[in-house]
C-alpha cells in the first residue's frame, strides 16, 4: 500500500517536472506594462487543462482591462470519466498551477482554478458528479493547500465573461459572440447596455456532433462524397430547425453589427482563409469567403497543405515560418471530414445573420479559449477589492 | 229679261275677283312672313348645329385628357422631378374640371367659346408636358444603365459606391475612363500626434508619439447621397503593415493579390457635398523611418501620402 502511494507520488512528481520543463521552454513573460500584477487561471475543460496568465494594473481593475502575457494547454480528455483520463487531468492541472507558481513566481491567491461549464453539463448528465469532487480533492493533496477547492462554472457566466475576456469595450455592446464547441454552441450579448443583463445563446450542436449525425448516416458508403451530402442532410434537418429558432428567440439580429465566433472551428477556418492574419488574434471575415473554403475543403483539400498555402503568400514582409506552423497545426487538430462539419455548422449559423438588405460584420477569434478565464481573474480580483 | 242676265255675270265676276285678291292676300302675306321672320328665333336647324358644335369641343377634350394619361409613365420613374410634375399635373387637372363644367350646360353660348380656348391652351400644355416627359424617359435610361455598371462594379448592388477620380499632386496609376466621375477623393493627409495630459499636438518624434491622425477628402457629384469605404495601408519603415488592433485589420483584394489593410475607413457624402473624413491609427511603438500612407478603394490604388517619422 505504502509502495503504491509512494509510486504514485513519484511518477506524478515525474510528470510534473516534465510538464514544468515543457512549458517552460516556451515561456518568457514580456510585460506589456511596467507596475503590473500577474496571475493565472487554470480550467479543466472537456478536452484538456488550459491555463492563462494576464496582467491587471489598477486602472485595468476598474475599467476591465487587462494584458494576455501566455496561454497554454494540455489534452487529457476528462469528460472520457477514465482512470486514465483522471490521472492525466490531475497531472496536468498539477503541473500548470506549479508552473504558475513556481516558475513564474505567481502566489497560489493569485492563482484560479475551475472546471468549465461543460465538465459540469457532462458530469450531471452521466451521474458523475462525484468525479469532480474527487478531482478537486486529489489536487487539494497534489499541492498541498487543504483550503483550495475546485468549483465548477455555470454555463451563462461561461458565457459572459467570454464576452468580456474577448470583446473590446469599444464593440462590447453591439457585438454577439459565438462559442462554437465540440459537443454544443453557446455564447450571447449585452442587450441592454450594461454587463449585468447578459442575453444566453446555446445549441446542442458543436462540430463533434455535426460530425457524429453524419458518421451515422454514411452506411457502408465511407466516402468523402457520402459523407458531404449526409452531412449537408443533417444540418438542413434537425440541427437547421434548431439554429434558426435559436437565433430568432435569441433577437440577436436586431441588436448586434457584429457577430464574433471563437471555438476551434474559428481558428482553423481563420488561418486557412487568411494565412497573412496569422499572427492576428482576431480575423475580420466575410461571408462568401467562407463559402469558398467550404468548396474547397471538399473539392481540392490538398490547396490546404501548409505548403500550398505558403506558395501563394506574396508578400514578403510575412513571417512565413509562423504561418506554415500554425497551417500545420490546423491540418492536425482537424482533418478533411471535421474540416467540413465544422465550417458547415459555422456557414448555418453565419447564414441566419447574412442579410440581404442588413449586412453584419463576421469576425472570428483565435484565442477565445483563454477568453472568460481571464475575466473570471478579473472580475474575482475586482470582488476581493471591492469586499476588502 | 235681258237685263237680269248681265247683272247676274257681273256679280259672279266680282265674287271670283274678290276671291282670288283674297288668296293672292293671303299667299303674300305668308310669303312675307317666311321671308322677313326675325333672326334671334330659334329654329330646330339652328339648334342642330349647336349641338354639333359641342361634339367637336368634346373630341377635342378627350384627345387633350388622352395625351394627359400618357404622362403618367414620367410621373412613376421620376425621383426629383415628381414634384414639379406633380404641380404640373394638377394645373392640367384643375383645367379639365373647367372645361368639363363648361361644357355640362350646351345652351351656354358664350361658355362653350371659353371652353373651346381653355381646350386649346390645354393641348398646348400637354405638348409640352409629353415632350419632358421623352426627356425624363431617356434621362430615367441613362440613369439606369449608369446605376448598372455601379452595382456591377461595385462590391454589392445595393451600395452606390462611384468610382473614383483622384486629384492629387502624384499619379499613381495611369488614369482610366471614370464611367460616374461623380466621387471624388483627394487631399489625403496624416500626421504624428502626442498626447501631453491635456492637448493633443502634432510631432514627428517615434519617441513622443501616441497616434497617428489622417484625413482625406470625398467631393459627391452624384445626383443623389452616396456612401463607400476605402482601405487605409500604413507601411511601416520595416515594410510590415501597421496594426493597431486586429478587431480592426482584416485582408482585402487588389489586382496584385491579396493585401492586409491598417483599418476600414466608412463615409457618406450628401449631394454636392465636399467632405472631410478622418481616420486615427495607434500602435504600441513607432520606428524611426519613412511611413507610406495608402488608400485603397474597390481594391484600386487610389492615392498614397509618405510622412517621415525621426
Amino acid at each position: 500500500m505504502l509502495t503504491n502511494l509512494l509510486f504514485r507520488k513519484l511518477s506524478l512528481l515525474i510528470a510534473c517536472s516534465f510538464f514544468i520543463n515543457n512549458v517552460h521552454a516556451q515561456t518568457s513573460i514580456k510585460h506589456k506594462f511596467k507596475g503590473t500584477n500577474v496571475y493565472a487561471g487554470i480550467e479543466i475543460g472537456s478536452k484538456g487543462v488550459k491555463m492563462s496568465l494576464i496582467e491587471v494594473t489598477g486602472s485595468g481593475l476598474k475599467n476591465g482591462n487587462f494584458n494576455i502575457l501566455k496561454d497554454t494547454s494540455t489534452n487529457t480528455d476528462f469528460i472520457t470519466f477514465s482512470k486514465e483520463s483522471f490521472q492525466a487531468t490531475l497531472k496536468g492541472v498539477t503541473g500548470l498551477y506549479t508552473v504558475a507558481k513556481k516558475s513564474y513566481q505567481i502566489p497560489s491567491e493569485r492563482i484560479f482554478v475551475v472546471f468549465s461549464s461543460g465538465v459540469k453539463v457532462v458530469s450531471e448528465r452521466e451521474n458523475k458528479t462525484t468525479w469532480l469532487t474527487s478531482m478537486s480533492d486529489s489536487f487539494k493533496v497534489a499541492i498541498n493547500e487543504p483550503e483550495r477547492t475546485i468549483k465548477p462554472i455555470e454555463v451563462i457566466d461561461e458565457a459572459r465573461l467570454s464576452h468580456l475576456g474577448i470583446v473590446p469595450e469599444s464593440k462590447r455592446y453591439t457585438t454577439f459572440l459565438i462559442d462554437i464547441g465540440s459537443g454544443n454552441t453557446k455564447g450571447g450579448y449585452f442587450p441592454s447596455g450594461n454587463t449585468k443583463n447578459f442575453s444566453l445563446f446555446q445549441l446542442t450542436w458543436g462540430t463533434k456532433s455535426i460530425s457524429n449525425a453524419t458518421d451515422k448516416r454514411l452506411d457502408d458508403d465511407r466516402t468523402v462524397v457520402n459523407f458531404n451530402k449526409q452531412m449537408q442532410r443533417v444540418l438542413a434537418g434537425q440541427a437547421d430547425e434548431e439554429i434558426t429558432y435559436a437565433v430568432n428567440v435569441s433577437g440577436a439580429y436586431n441588436m448586434s453589427d457584429n457577430i464574433a465566433f471563437s471555438g476551434g472551428i474559428a481558428w482553423a477556418t481563420a488561418n486557412l482563409m487568411y494565412p497573412e492574419l496569422a499572427e492576428n488574434q482576431v480575423v475580420p471575415v466575410l461571408y462568401d469567403d467562407v463559402v469558398k473554403l467550404s468548396e474547397r475543403v471538399y473539392k481540392n483539400y490538398l490547396s490546404l497543405s501548409d505548403s500550398a498555402i505558403l506558395k501563394t503568400i506574396q508578400d514578403n514582409s510575412l513571417d512565413k515560418k509562423y504561418i506554415g506552423n500554425e497551417i500545420r497545426k490546423v491540418n492536425k487538430v482537424f482533418d478533411q471530414r471535421a474540416l467540413m462539419s465544422g465550417i458547415g455548422l459555422l456557414l448555418k449559423i453565419m447564414r441566419q445573420f447574412e442579410g440581404v438588405y442588413e449586412k453584419k460584420q463576421f469576425y472570428f477569434i483565435k484565442n477565445g479559449q483563454v477568453g472568460w478565464i481571464s475575466a473570471f481573474v478579473n472580475q474575482t480580483i475586482s470582488e476581493n477589492k471591492l469586499s476588502q | 229679261m235681258k237685263d237680269y242676265k248681265s247683272i247676274l255675270l257681273i256679280f259672279v265676276s266680282l265674287l271670283l275677283l274678290t276671291v282670288s285678291l283674297a288668296l293672292l292676300w293671303t299667299w303674300g302675306y305668308n310669303y312675307g312672313k317666311k321671308k322677313y321672320s326675325p333672326p334671334t328665333s330659334v329654329g330646330v336647324d339652328s339648334l342642330g348645329n349647336k349641338i354639333l358644335t359641342k361634339d367637336s369641343l368634346n373630341q377635342l377634350y378627350i384627345n387633350a385628357l388622352n395625351n394627359l394619361n400618357t404622362l403618367d409613365l414620367a410621373l412613376s420613374k421620376a425621383d426629383s422631378l415628381k414634384l414639379d410634375i406633380t404641380f404640373k399635373l394638377s394645373e392640367f387637372n384643375h383645367l379639365r374640371d373647367e372645361i368639363a363644367t363648361l361644357l355640362s350646360n350646351p345652351t351656354d353660348i358664350e361658355g362653350l367659346s371659353q371652353a373651346q380656348q381653355k381646350i386649346g391652351v390645354l393641348q398646348s400644355k400637354v405638348d409640352d408636358l409629353r415632350k419632358q416627359n421623352l426627356a425624363i424617359q431617356k434621362e430615367n435610361k441613362r440613369l439606369g444603365i449608369l446605376l448598372d455598371n455601379l452595382a456591377k462594379a461595385g462590391d454589392s448592388g445595393k451600395d452606390i459606391i462611384a468610382d473614383v477620380k483622384t486629384i492629387t499632386d502624384q499619379k499613381l496609376t495611369p488614369e482610366k475612363p471614370n464611367p460616374a466621375g461623380v466621387l471624388i477623393i483627394s487631399d489625403l493627409n496624416m500626421v504624428g500626434l502626442t498626447n501631453d495630459d491635456i492637448n493633443l499636438t502634432e510631432t514627428d518624434l517615434s519617441d513622443n508619439l501616441n497616434r497617428f491622425s489622417g484625413s482625406f477628402l470625398v467631393r459627391n457629384n452624384l445626383s443623389q447621397n452616396a456612401f463607400g469605404e476605402v482601405m487605409v495601408v500604413i507601411v511601416q519603415p520595416n515594410g510590415k503593415i501597421l496594426q493597431s488592433s486586429s478587431w480592426d485589420s482584416g485582408t482585402f483584394e487588389t489586382k496584385d493579390g491579396r493585401k492586409i489593410y491598417t483599418s476600414k475607413v466608412k463615409f457618406d457624402c450628401n449631394k454636392g457635398d465636399l467632405k472631410k473624413i478622418p481616420f486615427t491609427v495607434s500602435a504600441d511603438q513607432y520606428e524611426k523611418g519613412n511611413y507610406q500612407v495608402l488608400l485603397y478603394q474597390n481594391g484600386n490604388l487610389i492615392t498614397k501620402f509618405s510622412k517621415l517619422i525621426k
